[in-house]
């Protein structure tokens, strides 16, 4: 799923900055998955660490371009079936 | 090379003119004349993006430079190249977009694309006021306007996701496991209380109507008792009457005989007048029956005279508007009893029709309802309406219709009364007229009529003497025939005629039987005292002792009665206090059924709006047509894990979910709700997780793109700076930030010019975040070297810093076949001291090696003349160009 929709959406212009920037984005993010999953965090949600990644990966490279949208349907699709694989 | 800049459209920022080919020159001059700006325009031609740290440089860049002709001669071979820009066309879009293709390029005249123009020329501008710290910043800065745009392509997406994830979940949402089972739970526990509410009121009403019943039948016999001493009074009376009467019809009829036997008539009037004379008795007690009959029916009516055609219509017309307006005042007072009605008639008719038909939708409210649905909900609220209890204003008008109805009965059969009594005294007139006749025509026909006449007159008196008597025995026996039986409102009798005799209207030659003989007054009292004695079994158990005591004996029933009567009025005093407490337990049974009436339909109203809100949530995510449609397998999947069957899940979004699947603890649709619930809840927040995912990545691009801008704005204060929404971060967040600034910094003092201009060719440079200091290890000394970033502020850092930034251009001159290089704004920052041997290095280390042509530009230090005159003195001839007021002066580096 996360190659399709790689592919679906053209590639941006990318330069260090921007590698550099997503990179810490997709720190940052991980970091606050891992503070919310936390036990003590009841509103945790239930989907796999595997799909939060790749959601989280799909996005960030994506919403560097505004011509690219995210395709709606295939990453309910994929949560539905992490969701059901995560339980 | 020689650079022209020529507006060519109204307005436009200042820009100073020429550039004349030099290979190394210094331009000074006032300030705001263009000479930054024709720097950054050449850069941007270049392909560089010169405004990235400053979005409002950016901004006023493209509303402000107009339209702008760059025209670069002196090149090599020759060529002109020529660009034409319009900044209007920049306006609303960003730098890295507006960069690719900023206008239209000629080279010779010639379009030309820009990349061939970047592959001829490259220009780079180095700000001679920003040092080591400053550059640092506009990097970080760079990179924050960089996130901050993320940030906002991000908002947008998820604003995006938000509104269709919305139209996804908008029938989902509502539906919700937590408090689900204690939903049910009150739902059937207030079911099952309601029932037993109404089955206590019921027993407390069966009580209650026991009690009434039993005062009443005492009550019946008190009255009776009371009546029962004058009515033997009145028979005793009465019988006296009749033996008198008997007597006179005795003397008369002997009279007659006597007379009878003197006359002589012939054979045929004498049988004639035989079967009259023995007729007219008959007709007599039949005139009198029906003139009593027609006494009787005027003292129930309350008349005292015949009513006429006119004034009977009249009455049963005036009696018909008062029945319906009791009735409609019923109506309104009770409102329970006027929606059963209806409720009757609909269940009625919605019963009744077809089997096929049941399923029919019949009505929408909210939803589509069939037809059985319709039948059960009205079937269901009537039972409990059958709880609410009659009004006693309402039952006491119900009574009242109902004697209403008795009254209008008689004043209907008034006509066939008044009929019947005229038919009568028809017949009899028509005997004494004939009896007249056939004796006026025998001899001494005038003694016999006189006498026959006088015993007509005794025989009529004793038939009024023997109705009189019935009606105080038919009185008595009306009385003690009650039987203990309690006396309904308008259960009275039907009109009909007393004495019990058949009618004989219709044969009058039918013989009738003598009159019968009057019971004695002992007989009579015989059967009171038999009937007080019959009613024992009916008096209450408490006091029938005391009853069976005043019963018993031989005094005259007179005296018994008055015992009877005084026990009574201890029964009904008793009956009474119990009747007010059954009431009273009736009234509480009716409140407890009120206030389980409003809790059932409240915990009703909870379970149906969640089942209306399941089902519709289940039907969008089976629709195949609907937003759920290309995800059906996924669902099932979800389902099973939810516990409910691919199968179940299909019958609860096509089926109807009714309140009955939950008021049995064991029904198997009861546990498929639930799991539903939960299966709807689950999509809904996986689909909710998907969103808050997103969220989670834009508010990261938010959270660097603040902290970039605010951390950058701390280094240099010369940046722009405008508060922002500092969003709270987790601590670790923050950790990750500072070292990836730590990180970035650090790279970017590690090139290979900056460690060999500053940092003693150490192998790496790091810098700490927390007090903004810059280390190394001093190769040849190992020593561990640490500096302040401040530090590097001085003019020697200053002066090395530019060298290392020059020496960092050096790989430009295998990109273009030109390099042009600004030191932009030098002498402001870099030492006077160290300002000579920066253009000595300028010229004997840079000018050729990284660059072709080297512009330095300086604020002007005097008047235009003075600055020309002392250029002159060193044997250089510098121009002056004013307006707009600045002084080109060569380099002699020949």
């Amino acid at each position: 799923m996360t190659d399709k929709l790689r592919n679906s959406a053209p590639v941006p212009p990318q330069d260090t900055t921007i590698d550099s920037l997503t990179e810490l984005v997709e720190r940052l993010v991980k970091v606050d998955l891992d503070a919310a999953n936390q036990p003590e965090q009841p509103e945790a949600s239930q989907l796999s660490a595997e799909y939060r990644a790749s959601l989280q990966a799909l996005l960030t490279p994506e919403m560097s371009s505004e011509e690219s949208e995210p395709d709606l349907h295939a990453l309910l699709e994929a949560a539905l079936r992490s969701w059901v694989d995560g339980q | 090379m020689r650079f022209q800049f020529e507006s060519t459209g109204p307005g436009g920022l200042p820009i100073i003119p020429v550039i004349p080919d030099h290979r190394l020159l210094t331009i000074e001059g006032r300030n705001g004349i263009g000479k930054t700006l024709a720097a950054r325009v050449l850069e941007f031609i270049s392909g560089e993006q010169p405004f990235t740290a400053l979005p409002n440089a950016w901004e006023s860049f493209c509303t402000d430079l107009g339209r702008l002709t760059v025209t670069i001669d002196g090149l090599p071979a020759g060529r002109v190249i020529k660009c034409e820009l319009d900044s209007k066309t920049w306006v609303g879009r960003r730098e890295s977009e507006c960069v690719v293709i900023p206008g239209a390029a000629f080279i010779n005249d010639e379009t030309a694309d820009w990349s061939d123009v970047r592959r001829i020329i490259q220009v780079r501008r180095i700000a001679g006021d920003e040092g080591l710290t400053e550059t640092l910043a506009r990097t970080l800065r760079e990179a924050s306007v960089s996130a901050r745009r993320l940030d906002q392509t991000a908002s947008t997406i998820v604003r995006r996701l938000g509104d269709e994830l919305r139209l996804l979940t908008d029938d989902l949402i509502q539906v919700r496991s937590e408090g689900l089972a204690e939903d049910v739970q009150q739902y059937r526990s207030a079911t099952g209380q309601l029932a037993n509410a109404q089955q206590a009121l019921t027993a407390a009403q069966e009580a209650h109507e026991q009690i009434v019943t039993a005062y009443q039948f005492h009550r019946a016999i008190d009255s009776t008792l009371e009546k029962l001493p004058a009515l033997v009074r009145d028979y005793g009376e009465a019988l006296a009457r009749h033996q008198s009467a008997e007597s006179a019809v005795a003397a008369a009829d002997k009279a007659l005989t006597e007379t009878g036997r003197q006359q002589k008539v012939d054979a045929d009037k004498a049988r004639q007048i035989e079967w009259l004379v023995g007729r007219l008795p008959h007709r007599l007690r039949h005139l009198a029956n029906a003139q009593v009959a027609e006494q009787q029916a005027h003292v129930r009516l309350g008349v005292t005279e015949r009513l006429s055609p006119i004034e009977i219509r009249d009455r049963i017309r005036q009696i018909d508007v008062m029945i319906k307006a009791l009735e409609e005042e019923n109506r309104s007072a009770y409102l329970a009893g006027t929606v059963r009605d209806a409720q009757i008639a609909i269940e009625g008719e919605l019963r009744a029709m077809p089997r096929n038909a049941q399923n029919e939708r019949i009505a929408t409210i909210g939803r589509d309802i069939r037809v059985h649905e319709l039948a059960d909900g009205i079937s269901t609220r009537r039972k409990q309406l059958e709880g609410v209890p009659k009004p006693d204003e309402v039952a006491q008008r119900e009574r009242t219709i109902l004697q209403l109805r008795n009254e209008q009965m008689w004043v209907a059969s008034l006509p066939d009364i008044y009929k019947r009594t005229e038919q009568k005294q028809k017949l009899v007139d028509e005997g004494t007229s004939e009896l007249a006749l056939l004796r006026g025509n025998a001899e001494d026909g005038d003694a016999l009529a006189a006498a026959d006449a006088s015993a007509a007159s005794a025989r009529r008196d004793l038939l009024i003497a023997a109705v009189s008597l019935r009606e105080c025995l038919a009185a008595i026996e009306a009385a003690i025939g009650l039987g203990g039986e309690a006396v309904e409102p308008g259960a009275e009798e039907e009109p009909a005629l007393l004495g019990g005799e058949v009618d004989d209207d219709a044969d009058d030659d039918v013989d009738d039987t003598e009159l019968p003989v009057p019971r004695t007054l002992e007989e009579v009292e015989a059967t009171i005292a038999a009937w007080l004695a019959g009613v024992t079994d009916g008096i209450d158990k408490r006091f029938a002792t005391h009853w069976d005591g005043a019963v018993a004996g031989s005094e005259p029933v007179l005296s018994r009665i008055e015992r009877c009567t005084a026990v009574l009025a201890e029964v009904l005093a008793t009956l009474a206090k119990d009747r007010e407490a059954a009431q009273r337990r009736r009234d509480e049974a009716a409140v407890e059924v009120s206030g389980a009436i409003v809790t059932q339909r409240r915990a009703e109203d909870v379970a149906s709006t969640r089942l209306e809100r399941l089902g519709m949530a289940l039907r969008t995510l089976r629709d195949d047509g609907g937003p759920w449609g290309s995800h059906l397998g996924a669902l099932d999947a979800v389902a099973l894990k939810c516990g409910l069957a691919v199968d179940s899940l299909n019958d609860l979004a096509t089926g109807e979910l009714a309140l009955s699947d939950l008021l049995e603890e064991e029904e198997p649709r009861g546990a498929a709700i639930a799991a539903a619930t939960r299966f709807v809840e689950a999509v809904a927040e996986i689909t909710a997780e998907l969103e808050s995912s997103a969220v989670r990545v834009r508010d990261q691009w938010s959270n660097a793109a603040n902290y970039l801008y605010k951390f950058s704005g701390d280094l240099s204060t010369r940046l722009d700076h405008h508060p922002f929404d500092e969003r709270s971060m987790r601590a670790s967040a923050g950790k990750v930030l500072t070292e990836w600034a730590e990180s970035t910094i650090s790279e970017l003092l590690s090139s290979p010019e900056l460690r060999a201009e500053l940092f003693d060719n150490s192998a790496s440079v790091t810098f700490n975040i927390s007090d903004l200091t810059v280390s190394w290890i001093e190769p040849e000394t190992k020593r561990r070297r640490r500096r302040p970033l401040e530090a590097f502020s001085s003019g020697e850092q200053v002066f090395a810093y530019t060298k290392a930034k020059l020496e960092r251009l050096r790989s430009l001159r295998s990109q273009a076949e030109t390099v042009v290089v600004f030191l932009d704004e030098f002498g402001a920052f870099v030492a006077r001291d160290r300002f000579a041997q920066l253009v000595t290095y300028v010229q004997h280390d840079a000018l050729g090696v990284i660059a072709d042509q080297i512009v330095v530009t300086v604020p002007l230090s005097g008047e235009l003349e003075q600055v020309r005159d002392n250029a002159s003195l060193a044997n250089v001839e510098a121009e002056v160009y004013d307006p707009p007021g600045y002084v080109v002066i060569p380099a002699n580096v020949d």
